[in-house]
């Protein structure tokens, strides 16, 4: 057994398997990125693992996480008396208490999103057609809640008459209810380039290549559509077209409870639209009149 | 379980066949002293805590030496809690959770205190009317009432000297007249799940989808509660009836009054009412115990 098949296993029974998942990643990127270094990351010191984690492009909320599990790692070998202290402690973590998904969404947007790739379906006779109806798949999936990351994992047999089930096997494996026009765009994505009928195994939906996509994948084509779409505000992302469907069921009147569900939010998501303490004391003083006496 | 049945005329104390605790302690109380509230506050440790009584199953040894029962008999006045799955109450054989008990006011059943007094038993209180669902009495079908028909004032625990009478005016509660109002579907469904008539229970359960015979009463309170969350957040017109017990009668029926939202969302043209439909049933699942929550969904999507 490895050193660090020996950190993840000792980090799985302290911590959690959600952690040593995070640490086996991590470990084996430190390993590649010291492998020229004498004694590999063991002699690692704070300003270079500070290094290790920009070098990657992370964002600060990765960079935090990432951080985070590089300093159960170090305090994995600190226990084990193979080093002195632990490097990590002296990396500054950033600062991202701040930084809120945006829920604002355009849903005239998506909508036209989706329209204007429904058209070039309809429209379009040529041999690119595969690819259309994989984008239109993939913006019905992410309209109606799935995310970016769960459509790589997406089989037929995930698919339902009137729902997919997304995320199968984790800890928000949910059905995600589809529109009529939206089973019927999937379906036709599914069968579109393939000779025979797919097996109940096979990915959902496939590129050219017969690959599933993955989500650099799905953001470059679903983005291709925004982009084909023309909108006039800018800001439309893949991204922001999934977050529609938790915007569209707030804009109905239900509350973050309800919103929550498309998507499985484990916690309701901090958002731009929070409310004010003045808003705050009036629906205090709507509903409950006697605390103001 | 055999329960020791009172003879009229007698002036022994005997716990009445479903009695709740805070009635019979107040009758013992009221029986052994004439400062009951010494009795009160040597039982409950404040005499403002009668409402509490239901759940004092560890003091049923106290109850059992002040009264000459025994200790199996005087535990039958109490609710009890179920170690697993936490949060359960049993009473009288029956299981409920503990959000379906309430104590905060003394619903009583003029109708049943009448009977008690003309067949010369002691008018008390039953444990079944303490559930929040129950709207009349399971075994005369006569409403129960929570406020007093003379002044008005909401019958409490608090200010209790005697079940059949009002706290406050003295009122005899027997002689208090009840609202006349026909007896809904629901109601009745929740009177034959607590009646005291085993055959009458198992009769009415017999009628139900098979899969929820075996059920506790509080989880199919939960389930009629949760279909009728869902009834309320999509409305079928405006005034239309709240789903009765004949929903839960087939898999078919539960599937169908869940499913129709959505159903209804997909027929539409607006794209995003599936998403909402279903965001919104699934919250609404979501809020029920999480038994009822797993085979609710189990309906609404087809997991194969």
């Amino acid at each position: 057994m490895t050193l660090s098949e020996k950190i993840v296993d000792h980090i799985e029974t302290t911590v959690s398997a959600w952690e040593a998942f995070h640490a086996e990643i991590i470990l084996r990127l430190l390993s590649a990125h010291f492998a020229t270094c004498v004694g590999g990351f063991l002699h690692a010191t704070g300003e270079q693992l500070a290094t290790f984690l920009r070098s990657r492009g992370n964002a600060d909320t990765t960079f935090a996480r990432r951080l985070s599990t590089l300093k159960l790692i170090f305090a994995t070998l600190v226990e084990w008396r193979m080093i002195e202290s632990n490097p990590a402690l002296d990396v500054e973590r950033p600062a991202i208490g701040d930084k809120a998904p945006d829920f604002n969404v355009s849903l005239g947007a998506i909508e036209r999103v989706i329209s204007r790739q429904t058209g070039l379906v309809e429209r379009y006779r040529g041999p690119k057609i595969h690819t259309e109806r994989l984008i239109l798949a993939l913006s019905h999936l992410l309209a109606a809640g799935v995310f970016l990351v769960e459509v790589e994992g997406l089989i037929v047999r995930d698919l339902h008459s009137d729902h997919v089930l997304a995320g199968r096997g984790g800890p928000r494996e949910r059905p995600v209810f589809l529109s009529a026009e939206a089973t019927g765009a999937i379906n036709a994505a599914v069968h579109s380039g393939r000779q025979l009928p797919p097996a109940p195994d096979a990915p959902l939906l496939v590129t050219k290549r017969g690959n599933a996509p993955d989500v650099r994948g799905v953001w470059k084509y679903v983005q291709r559509s925004i982009d084909r779409a023309a909108l006039n505000e800018p800001g439309l992302t893949p991204a922001k077209l999934h977050r529609g469907a938790a915007k569209v069921v707030l804009d109905n009147g239900f509350g973050w409870e309800a919103a929550r569900c498309p998507s499985a939010y484990r916690r309701i998501p901090l958002s731009e639209t929070r409310p004010s303490i003045d808003e705050m004391e009036q629906a205090i003083k709507r509903n409950h009149p006697l605390e103001f006496g | 379980m055999k329960i020791d049945m009172p003879s009229p005329n007698n002036n022994a104390i005997w716990l009445m066949p479903g009695e709740s605790a805070p009635s019979f302690v107040l009758r013992l109380a009221n029986f052994l002293t004439v400062r009951p509230d010494r009795f009160l506050r040597a039982f409950l440790g404040d005499e403002r805590m009668l409402a509490s009584a239901v759940y004092m199953h560890h003091k049923a040894d106290f109850l059992a030496d002040a009264s000459g029962l025994d200790r199996q008999a005087a535990s039958l006045a109490f609710i009890r809690r179920s170690r697993d799955p936490a949060g359960e109450r049993t009473f009288l054989g029956f299981t409920v959770a503990e959000h379906h008990i309430d104590q905060s006011t003394r619903r009583v059943s003029p109708v049943a205190l009448a009977r008690d007094v003309e067949a010369c038993l002691p008018p008390y209180h039953r444990l079944a009317w303490s559930v929040r669902d129950l709207k009349r009495d399971p075994e005369t079908g006569s409403p129960l009432i929570s406020a007093c028909d003379h002044c008005g004032r909401t019958l409490t625990w608090e200010d209790c000297v005697d079940v059949a009478s009002c706290g406050r005016c003295g009122r005899l509660l027997c002689r208090a007249t009840v609202p006349d109002e026909p007896m809904s579907a629901f109601d009745e469904f929740v009177s034959a799940l607590f009646h005291p008539d085993p055959i009458v229970r198992s009769d009415r359960r017999s009628k139900l989808a098979p899969v929820l015979v075996g059920w506790s009463e509080g989880d199919l309170l939960d389930l009629m509660s949760t279909l009728r969350r869902v009834q309320r957040i999509f409305p079928m017109g405006a005034g239309a009836q709240l789903a009765g017990p004949e929903v839960i009668e087939a898999n078919s029926s539960i599937s169908g009054l869940l499913n129709r939202p959505l159903k209804d969302a997909a027929r539409s043209e607006d794209r995003v009412a599936v998403t909402v439909a279903a965001a919104a049933t699934t919250s609404a699942l979501m809020t029920s115990p999480r038994p009822i929550a797993a085979f609710l969904n189990s309906l609404l999507v087809n997991r194969t």
